[in-house]
């Protein structure tokens, strides 16, 4: 018998049919599952170089009795270091609890009951999420040669869109727009609703055509970016990111933000790592040389590849993702299965350090051979 | 009487009084539901059957009783919800005036008679504690003509995968009979009307692979299937070359349109010829019997819809080698517990809940509470499904919920086999056991 027989009557039907998020179990937990010794993490592209050797010593040094004091609620000092960095004011930035809280904070910002936002089919779950659980429509356009498909997110625009999401690299495919198809597509768009350009993995980029979002904001005011330490600066466990945008813009979203969202050791991590002149090229190196051997080690399997820009690759298995996300945690190797991103039989791999890419390459090879000889 | 979001609600108290209101009720919602004469009347029937019997088993008079009739599309459905605590858990089975020894009493239960008068009934609890019996009467549709004239579609260079429009979806039918045995087929295909109420109901979806020219080249369909899983059926490729990418296209097209859902697996029982197997896992195989009572082992196939995070299983020490050998073979991760009855107290009578599907002779058991009668229940049920002559009997065993390792040794000794299991079904892993009685 429940304890809340009324519950149901409470929960809008938006809510009702949607799935719960269950995240991975701790590492220790799914070690103890799977029955493997040593886990070597492909799943969430994280950095294996870690943080910047900059926030690492600020880490270090941060002051335990400092944990009793609230954080500075809007992020004071990192806003003001972004506007040095990027030539804007710092009330253009708004940082949040990881860059899903921006998500979050934009949707909540401009769209009401009817209204829509648009994005790819295949790309970064959260938009699509945050718009349905909101109860709003997400418009989905399917991509084209792997990429978003500037036309026709044009052509699904209408008066109750309110925002559309890029995901400029695309996860999980790595495509990406240039400097070109932005301005293309921002002067199609002509202010009729927010362009919101996901750069989650921008700093990954070293192509020059690739757009310079952050001096687009000058010509278009609806433009917003979002950014994250998660990625490219080792600090995912600290959850900490932000968009930037034109100010009118900005001062809108911030109505909707949840002040003191991130924490003082996420801050200072933050803050400090942009110091660093060297982790930026040290990873990209990183990626690229473990790239090269990723690629190679698939070619040899045999498997169609998908890759771009960012650090990860995706594959195409001729066994379910799903099976095949569970024989290699029983080889301590744990990737990111793709039917959630809508791509079935495919996995997304990080490019993590050669150790991890190796093991991943043997288990990978060995469950192939078995299936075959099956 | 209410009307609340497509349904007409009667609320009634559990007394024979009432019964006239109860068959108009039910009766002129059928009708006006769209169902003929004849099958309102059959409807109306069963609710009677259901609604004297709840009368005589609910413990007080005057006890809430709830109605609920709704137009499924191709179907009409009577709903009646009753809370537990008023009614007598034992009365729940089918089976209940069943004697092993005496076969004098079959006629005379009301829910085994209201059985019989629709295609689809079931009885079971709902998460709240609520109990439902559920009775189903679809509508009548042509069946396809045995001579179907083959209907022409052409190779397709970049086919595109659509929604197809309700003319094509009876198309597709066509196409279907065209290029596969009728036994390779889902029997969703056989009555192309159904088929297109039943998509346009949503109560399934289907996607088609077509070109330009609104040629289609094949079609696959699915449905939701209990609050964790989705069936889907096909893929059915028309005309095209061999190797044909549609096949995979519509399978991932498919896996695409519900990964972000709330299933997590999906099912596909009995696939035609060139079913991409590649993306699925090959679960077991179980007997399906046709109109003739004939039978065909099919196989069953399923994939997760995301990672696996673990899970606790219980299992009943007979079952402990049939679970092992499925879960090293599947590779899923499970802690299994190994639990039996040893000598705490149960209740006396254990309650199974029966979900009768009688177009496909089958009849699918679950149970509903645990007894120290769980074997004699279980035989008492074949009994009943022999006398109903319904040659096909499944019962899902829930391994998420130890009380019903009680029914393992009841299952093993009359004949039931464990045929496969299938992840998250029920609130863990459900174990589909199949009675072997044709299979000597």
């Amino acid at each position: 018998m429940t304890s809340f027989p009324g519950l149901e009557r409470l929960v809008p039907d938006y809510v009702k049919s949607f799935e719960v998020y269950i995240p991975s179990k701790p590492d220790d937990e799914l070690k103890k599952l799977y029955g493997c010794s040593k886990l070597y993490r492909l799943n969430n592209n994280e950095n294996p170089l870690g943080p910047p050797e900059t926030a690492r010593r600020a880490l270090q040094a941060f002051d335990p009795a400092q944990a009793s004091i609230y954080p500075s609620g809007d992020c004071y000092h990192l806003r003001r270091k972004l506007g040095d960095i990027f030539g804007m004011r710092p009330d253009q930035f708004l940082a949040g609890n990881g860059a899903n809280e921006v998500i979050g904070f934009a949707i909540k910002a401009f769209c009401r009951q009817g209204d829509n936002i648009i994005t790819a089919d295949k790309t970064f779950a959260v938009y699509e999420w945050v718009a349905r659980f909101s109860g709003f429509e997400a418009r989905l356009v399917p991509l084209v040669d792997y990429g978003f498909d500037a036309p026709g997110m044009i052509e699904r625009i209408d008066e109750r869109t309110k925002l559309v999401f890029v995901c400029n690299p695309n996860n999980p495919t790595g495509s990406w727009w240039d400097q070109r198809t932005l301005r293309w597509f921002l002067d199609r768009v002509d202010g009729r609703c927010i362009v919101v350009v996901d750069e989650a993995y921008r700093e990954f980029v070293e192509n020059p055509d690739f757009p310079d979002s952050m001096a687009l904001i000058a010509n278009y005011p609806n433009l917003v970016v979002f950014r994250t330490f998660s990625k490219m600066y080792g600090l995912a466990g600290l959850r900490i990111g932000y968009l930037a945008g034109s100010k009118e813009v900005v001062d809108i979203i911030r109505r909707t933000c949840v002040v003191y969202s991130v924490n003082t050791l996420a801050q200072v991590g933050a803050f400090s790592a942009l110091d660093d002149r060297e982790h930026v090229a040290r990873t990209r190196e990183s990626v690229s040389s473990g790239k090269g051997f990723l690629l190679k080690e698939l070619g040899l399997m045999g498997l169609p590849c998908v890759h771009g820009e960012g650090n990860f690759v995706m594959t195409r298995l001729p066994i379910s993702d799903s099976l095949a996300y569970r024989k290699m945690m029983t080889r301590g190797v744990m990737v990111r299965t793709m039917t959630g991103f809508r791509f079935p039989n495919w996995i997304r791999i990080t490019v993590s350090h050669r150790e991890a890419l190796e093991a991943f390459a043997e288990a990978l090879s060995k469950i192939l051979r078995e299936g075959r000889e099956f | 009487m209410r009307r609340e979001s497509g349904k007409l609600l009667l609320s009634v108290d559990a007394e024979e009084v009432f019964l006239p209101v109860v068959t108009a009720f039910v009766e002129k919602a059928a009708s006006c539901f769209g169902l003929r004469t004849d099958e309102s009347l059959r409807l109306t029937l069963a609710a009677e059957e259901v609604f004297i019997y709840l009368c005589r088993k609910t413990t007080y008079s005057g006890g809430p009783l709830q109605i609920a009739c709704s137009n499924g599309g191709y179907f009409a459905q009577a709903v009646f919800s009753l809370p537990t605590d008023s009614f007598d858990l034992k009365a729940f089975n089918v089976t209940a005036a069943i004697s092993l020894e005496d076969d004098a009493e079959l006629d005379s239960m009301g829910l085994v008679i209201a059985s019989r008068s629709v295609d689809r009934f079931t009885l079971g609890r709902e998460k709240g504690g609520e109990l439902r019996l559920t009775l189903i009467k679809e509508k009548s549709y042509p069946p396809l003509p045995s001579q179907v004239e083959p209907a022409v579609t052409a190779a397709l260079s970049r086919p595109i995968l659509r929604s197809p429009a309700p003319e094509e979806i009876k198309f597709i039918s066509r196409l279907a009979v065209s290029y596969y045995d009728t036994c390779a087929l889902s029997d969703i295909l056989l009555h192309p009307g159904k088929l297109t109420d039943m998509i346009t109901a949503g109560e399934y979806d289907c996607l088609a692979a077509a070109g330009e020219s609104g040629e289609i080249g094949g079609a696959i369909f699915w449905r939701r299937l209990g609050e964790n899983m989705v069936e889907c059926f096909g893929p059915y490729v028309f005309n095209q070359p061999t190797p044909s990418a549609i096949s995979e296209d519509l399978v991932d097209g498919c896996i695409g349109a519900v990964a972000r859902s709330t299933a997590v697996g999906i099912i596909n029982i009995g696939p035609p010829p060139g079913f991409p197997g590649g993306r699925f896992e090959l679960l077991g195989t179980f007997d399906s019997y046709g109109p003739d009572r004939t039978s065909t082992a099919v196989e069953a196939w399923f994939r997760m819809l995301s990672e696996d995070t673990g899970a606790t299983v219980w299992v009943h020490p007979d079952l402990d080698a049939f679970i092992r050998r499925e879960y090293a073979r599947l590779v899923l991760p499970r802690e299994i517990r190994v639990d039996r009855p040893s000598g705490e107290t149960l209740p006396h009578h254990s309650v199974l809940c029966a979900e009768f599907d009688r177009p496909r002779g089958r009849v699918t058991l679950r149970p509903m509470w645990p007894g120290a009668d769980a074997a004699e229940n279980i035989m008492r049920h074949l009994k009943l499904m022999k006398t109903e002559n319904i040659p096909d009997i499944h019962f899902a065993v829930d391994l998420g919920q130890a009380w019903q390792t009680v029914f393992i040794p009841g299952l093993l000794g009359s004949g039931f086999e464990p045929r496969f299991v299938l992840p998250y079904a029920g609130k863990g892993d459900v174990v589909v056991f199949q009675h072997g009685v044709n299979r000597q």
